[in-house]
C-alpha cells in the first residue's frame, strides 16, 4: 500500500454513537502516536444528537440533555466545530484521520480530501453533488455537500499535535442515506428549544440520498447504506479495504 | 518568551475572514510545561490546538471567544 493512501475500516454493526466515538477516538490516538499514517472509518449508529463543545455551555443543556435521551435521543458531545446534529441508522458517519504536513490553507486541504471522494462516491451512486453552505440548514457550513441545492452532508473538523509536533487533523462527513429528515431536523430545533438557543432550522433545506434517487427515478434500492458505505469506501481509494459482514467483496 | 501564534496560513481568510479563541485550558499567569495544548482556535467548524511552545508562564493576550485571524498573537510563555 503506498505511504499516502488511508486504511479504511468500515464498521459492519450498527453500533452506539458512544461506542462509535470511542473508537474514531482510539484511531485518531494511533494516528496521533504515529502508529497510523492516515486511517478513515465509516459508521453507522441508532439515534443519536451530536452537539458540538459549545453547545454544552448553553444555557439548560442538561436540561435538553435528560429531555431527549428520555425520549431515546442520547446526546454526545464532540470536539469539532460547527453545531448540534442528529444521527440515526439512515445516516452515515465518515471520519478521515491523518497527519497533515504543514502547508497554506490547510484547513481547506482537509476539507476538500474529503468533500472530493464524497462527491465521487455520490456520482457513482448516480447523483450529482455540490460542496457550498445551503442556508437553513442544520450545522451549516461552507464544505456542506448537497444535491438538488439541498443538504445531504455535512463536514467538520478537530486538529490536534501529534507526539511528533506535527499536526493531526480528523476531517468528519455525516451523510443522510435514507434517513427521516424532517425527524432529525425537528430533534435538533427541539434540543436547542429546550437548551435556551434561538438556533432554528428548516427541513426543506435538506433531503437524503434516497429522496433525490426516488426523484430521478433511480430508487435507493435495499441497502443503500451498505451500498453507499462501498462506494465511500472505494472513493477514498484504499488499496487495502479491511471490511466485514455485508461490505465484503463478492 | 515565545508567542502563541495562529498559524500564518492555516486557513484561507478571504473566504472566512474571522475565527475564535473557543477555549483557554489554563489561567492566565499559570505555569505550563512544552508541549501543553493551552488553547483551541474555532474557525467556522473546524477546532485547533495551540501548544506551548516552551515551559513556563501563560501570559493570555486574546481572551476566550476573541477573534483571531491568521498570524494572531494570543499570548505568550514566558520561559520559566
Amino acid at each position: 500500500m503506498p505511504p499516502d493512501a488511508a486504511r479504511v475500516v468500515v464498521a459492519s454493526e450498527i453500533a452506539p454513537a458512544a461506542e462509535m466515538f470511542a473508537r474514531q477516538e482510539a484511531l485518531t490516538e494511533a494516528v496521533i502516536r504515529g502508529e497510523e499514517r492516515h486511517v478513515c472509518l465509516l459508521w453507522r449508529s441508532p439515534d443519536a444528537l451530536i452537539a458540538c463543545f459549545r453547545d454544552a455551555a448553553l444555557t439548560d443543556f442538561s436540561g435538553a440533555r435528560a429531555a431527549l435521551e428520555r425520549d431515546g435521543w442520547p446526546v454526545l458531545v464532540r470536539r469539532s466545530g460547527g453545531e448540534a446534529f442528529a444521527i440515526g441508522r439512515g445516516t452515515v458517519q465518515v471520519v478521515s484521520i491523518a497527519c497533515e504536513p504543514r502547508r497554506p490553507h490547510a484547513i481547506e486541504a482537509a476539507y476538500e480530501a474529503l468533500a472530493r471522494p464524497l462527491v465521487r462516491a455520490l456520482r457513482a451512486l448516480g447523483l450529482e453533488a455540490q460542496v457550498g453552505e445551503v442556508p437553513g440548514a442544520v450545522c451549516g457550513g461552507r464544505y456542506d455537500i448537497a444535491v438538488g441545492g439541498r443538504k445531504v452532508a455535512g463536514l467538520a473538523q478537530r486538529w490536534r499535535r501529534t507526539a511528533k509536533g506535527d499536526m493531526c487533523v480528523a476531517t468528519v462527513a455525516s451523510l443522510i442515506v435514507d434517513a427521516d429528515v424532517a425527524r432529525l431536523v425537528a430533534v435538533v430545533n427541539r434540543f436547542y428549544a429546550l437548551a435556551g438557543s434561538p438556533n432554528r432550522y428548516r427541513a426543506g433545506a435538506m433531503t437524503s440520498l434516497a429522496e433525490q434517487l426516488s426523484a430521478a427515478g433511480q430508487g435507493g434500492g435495499t441497502d443503500l447504506a451498505v451500498r453507499t458505505m462501498r462506494e465511500i469506501a472505494s472513493a477514498l481509494g484504499a488499496n487495502e479495504t479491511p471490511v466485514t459482514g455485508p461490505l465484503a467483496a463478492a | 518568551m515565545a508567542e502563541l501564534r495562529v498559524p500564518d496560513d492555516l486557513w484561507d481568510a478571504s473566504k472566512t475572514p474571522e475565527g475564535i479563541v473557543a477555549n483557554w485550558f489554563y489561567r492566565d499567569g499559570t505555569t505550563v510545561t512544552a508541549g501543553a495544548t493551552v488553547a483551541e482556535l474555532m474557525v467556522e467548524k473546524s477546532t485547533f490546538e495551540i501548544a506551548a511552545p516552551n515551559a513556563g508562564t501563560l501570559h493570555v493576550a486574546v481572551p476566550k471567544d476573541g477573534v483571531v485571524r491568521p498570524g494572531t498573537v494570543i499570548g505568550r510563555v514566558d520561559a520559566a
